[in-house]
């Protein structure tokens, strides 16, 4: 099933590829995705290997999904704002590189931005907030919010806590990628399933703000197999 | 052996982001221990230089106020006689005048902020347990500035959000650290220890790249330094079959 009003915006990222397998598995393919490749030798944050290009590029050819690409990391660049302006969808799911935060510009076209956060909202804002809640309370989070200019702060569609995974090596590539595929699946279904995209929670407020994890506190939370706290 | 490569560079100069750091096993946290107790014995070697009055009363406060806690960590005997150096300026403690210091109520985001004000605000009103919202506030607001831009200036233009002037100042980064480990100890909030630990590194940074002639009593850099490895090393207590090297 191809999502007539749901377009994707991604880039050669783990993440994206996750998004992508995930939604191809369930047949939920955007109806256009905006591909951003960073063709520097350089990996940018969220990237693990210089070949996710080719492999996300296999994946929509191999799915039938239609799309562009653009050579340009920039997500609030001009070039990619004018090619979501000119899309006909209304939601795009957000999935840039790591860091990347859409300015007041590219949010203030008449489209919403489906992004998912990996973490708790609205107690876990901010960046890593998985490796804080596994030393707080041995659990992580996904939630899925349509973008605001408050970092973290849009309105929650849907949220989910998650029993602390077994094998905590690779969560910044695997394990977080991972739930958040799944908040974004049932997300999209729970659209789909009511034709609506309804909030859990619509008033996003309160919470602490993190930023990223000391790599010591970091490899605490890996190696702790229950909240330190 | 794994190296801990957040003091090697100079953090001034040489930002870290501390993006994606992979996962090296309970030996990197071995490594990180082991730098901390470098530094502390680096520090404890400095002989005593002409220091700031705000500093000296700022620091022996500091200690009276987490005695208890470097007391029940076993700790504080170790470093008891380094600590009690201090009573040689009792007399410039004793006198501190009190009076000049601004009330953390009298900073206005609408104004210009002088960092090293509002941070000796700050603390004084964590050391004399006045604690309001607005405390809270300002070290989030500072914590987000040096977490964004990895440094502090010395003075913030109305907004706080743009710096003005030197941000090499070694003192604003210590007393940020300061209250960092007061918030920690006090509420238990891993944020605060996470932030603090990066100012840690970059105090040591600049310490092991430049030698720097600071002004910053060895006392006060000795007890950021030890609070923030016993609070790691509690939490590590925490962890089944973890080989914590605590020598």
């Amino acid at each position: 099933m191809y999502l007539n009003d749901v377009a994707m915006l991604a880039a050669s990222t783990s993440r994206s590829k996750f998004y992508l397998e995930g939604l191809i598995k369930k047949k939920l393919m955007p109806a256009h995705v905006i591909f951003l490749i960073n063709d520097s030798q350089k990996l940018l944050p969220g990237q693990k290997n210089t070949t996710l290009a080719l492999e996300i590029i296999q994946l929509l050819n191999d799915a039938k999904i239609n799309y562009s690409t653009s050579k340009n990391n920039d997500i609030n660049s001009r070039e990619i704002i004018s090619e979501v302006s000119k899309r006909k969808e209304k939601v795009f799911i957000f999935s840039g590189f790591g860091g990347s935060l859409l300015k007041e510009e590219i949010l203030n076209l008449d489209k919403y931005f489906l992004h998912v956060h990996g973490g708790y909202l609205p107690d876990y804002k901010g960046s890593t907030t998985n490796y804080f809640s596994l030393l707080n309370e041995s659990s992580i989070g996904a939630s899925s919010i349509f973008l605001t200019k408050d970092i973290d702060s849009g309105p929650i569609l849907l949220r989910r806590k998650f029993p602390a995974p077994k094998n905590r090596n690779d969560i910044d590539y695997t394990i977080d990628s991972e739930v958040r595929t799944q908040i974004l699946i049932e997300t999209i279904e729970q659209y789909l399933r009511t034709g609506m995209w309804s909030f859990e929670e619509e008033h996003n407020s309160g919470g602490d703000t993190y930023y990223i994890i000391h790599p010591v506190l970091k490899h605490l939370s890996i190696l702790a197999d229950e909240a330190l706290k | 052996m794994i190296n801990y490569k957040y003091t090697e560079e100079n953090l001034l100069d040489n930002p870290h982001n501390y993006m994606y750091a992979s996962f090296q096993g309970e030996e990197f946290v071995n490594a990180y221990y082991k730098n901390r107790l470098n530094y502390i014995k680096l520090f404890e070697l400095k002989a005593n230089q002409i220091y700031i009055n705000t500093d000296l009363f700022l620091c022996q406060r500091s200690i009276e106020y987490l005695k208890t806690f470097l007391e029940n960590s076993g700790e504080y005997q170790k470093y008891q006689s380094i600590f009690d150096d201090l009573t040689q300026y009792e007399e410039i403690i004793l006198n501190y005048e009190q009076d000049f210091i601004n009330n953390i109520q009298s900073f206005d985001l609408k104004n210009e902020i002088d960092t090293e004000s509002l941070l000796i605000s700050i603390l004084y009103s964590q050391l004399n347990n006045r604690y309001d919202k607005s405390i809270n506030q300002w070290l989030d607001r500072l914590i987000q500035r040096f977490e964004v831009t990895k440094k502090l200036y010395e003075v913030y233009l109305s907004g706080f959000r743009n710096g003005k002037g030197s941000h090499s100042n070694l003192r604003i980064y210590w007393m940020l650290s300061l209250s960092l480990n007061l918030r920690y100890v006090e509420t238990q909030n891993i944020k605060y220890l996470s932030t603090l630990m990066k100012v840690s590194d970059l105090i040591c940074s600049v310490e092991q790249n430049t030698n720097f002639n600071h002004q910053i009593p060895k006392q006060g850099l000795i007890l950021i330094l030890l609070v923030e490895i016993i609070t790691v090393r509690l939490l590590t207590n925490s962890i089944e079959g973890f080989k914590f090297v605590f020598k």
